[in-house]
């Protein structure tokens, strides 16, 4: 709803959900069309009901995760993401926030360097060279020869006792 | 192999080949597929710069033994490919393997559906998406070789 602004307007209104004044961008934007239509008819702007007497510094971390798990239920990840990033700020010893916080985070590089074993490359070489053979069907792949294939998932796991360097895909 | 800005500067480090090909056997129209590694599980996963997050298939999502208590709490639920499915949210490892250059692994937010999703998941592979998964990657895709060209961004550490 609010993409299209401008930056220090969107900033604004990500804040002022994060304080909890507002709920979410539709109930700011609602109360900020009422302001816009009593000003345009000269009325003074009427106060919601939900603001008397409320101490706007204070937002609960619960409040904080509803509003994530609000987000994500209507598809705003960017919304989740800043949501979490800032109340896992604010509330450093809230495990959920810390944990909404990290699982949101934009993606961090941990490594950049070989990865591939010679085990893995030969798997990716098997399957490169091999894969009309397999189509339709799951393959295990280890050090470069095929552990298992099946159309079935179940029974190619049931060879699997350690996936861990192995090669497992569906091929088509 | 790199790929440079004007300046010299490197714009990617790393390239490998990908496949080109319908994802699944009922589908008519080709994708991007590459190998990557989840969690120490190499799979193949197709690129969807439309989508959000790092989607696992939910049966190679078995092997990997995820412990639900290092999830966000409560299963969410996402519209995939006009399909509601359930699964939890992640913080996971994620490698693009290089076939020159170097392997890039990067800690990726990931959907894992529910083991009960696996019919209304289909036979798709994983799916690398944008937001939270691709979005600090720099990638080119050069479809006359069929090279996908990848590295980091500045503020991807």
């Amino acid at each position: 709803m609010i993409k299209g602004l401008p930056t220090d307007l969107e900033t604004f209104v990500r804040q002022e959900i994060v304080n909890g004044n507002y709920q979410s961008e539709e109930d700011l934007v609602a109360q900020a069309v009422r302001l816009l239509r009593d000003h345009e008819s000269g009325k003074a702007a009427p106060q919601p009901a939900s603001d008397e007497g409320m101490d706007q510094s204070v937002r609960t971390p619960d409040d904080i995760v509803s509003a994530i798990d609000q987000a994500l239920a209507r598809g705003e990840a960017e919304l989740a993401r800043h949501l979490a990033m800032e109340g896992a700020e604010r509330y450093p010893n809230h495990d959920e926030l810390q944990k909404c916080a990290r699982v949101l985070a934009p993606p961090r590089v941990t490594h950049v360097g070989r990865v591939q074993t010679p085990s893995i490359r030969a798997s990716r070489d098997w399957l490169k060279a091999h894969w009309k053979d397999y189509i339709g069907q799951w393959v295990a792949v280890r050090d470069g020869y095929l552990v298992h294939a099946s159309p079935s998932f179940d029974e190619l796991a049931s060879h699997i006792n350690d996936p861990q360097e192995m090669l497992v895909a569906k091929v088509h | 192999m790199s790929l440079t800005f004007p300046d010299g500067q490197p714009f990617t480090s790393a390239a490998t080949a990908y496949r080109y090909r319908p994802a699944t056997e009922r589908e008519t129209v080709s994708r991007i597929i590459l190998d990557v590694q989840i969690e120490g599980i190499t799979t193949a996963a197709m690129v969807d710069t439309g989508g959000l997050y790092f989607l696992c298939n939910p049966r190679v999502a078995t092997l990997l033994r995820l412990d639900t208590a290092e999830a966000m709490i409560g299963l969410r639920s996402i519209l995939f490919r006009g399909v509601s499915i359930q699964g939890r949210l992640y913080r996971l490892n994620l490698t693009l393997f290089a076939d020159e250059g170097d392997d890039f692994t990067f800690q990726t937010t990931a959907f894992v559906p529910e083991e009960r999703e696996e019919e209304s998941w289909g036979e798709l592979p994983c799916v690398l998406g944008f937001h939270g998964c691709l979005e600090r990657v720099r990638f080119a895709v050069d479809p006359q070789t069929e090279i996908f060209y990848f590295g980091s961004t500045s503020d991807s550490y």
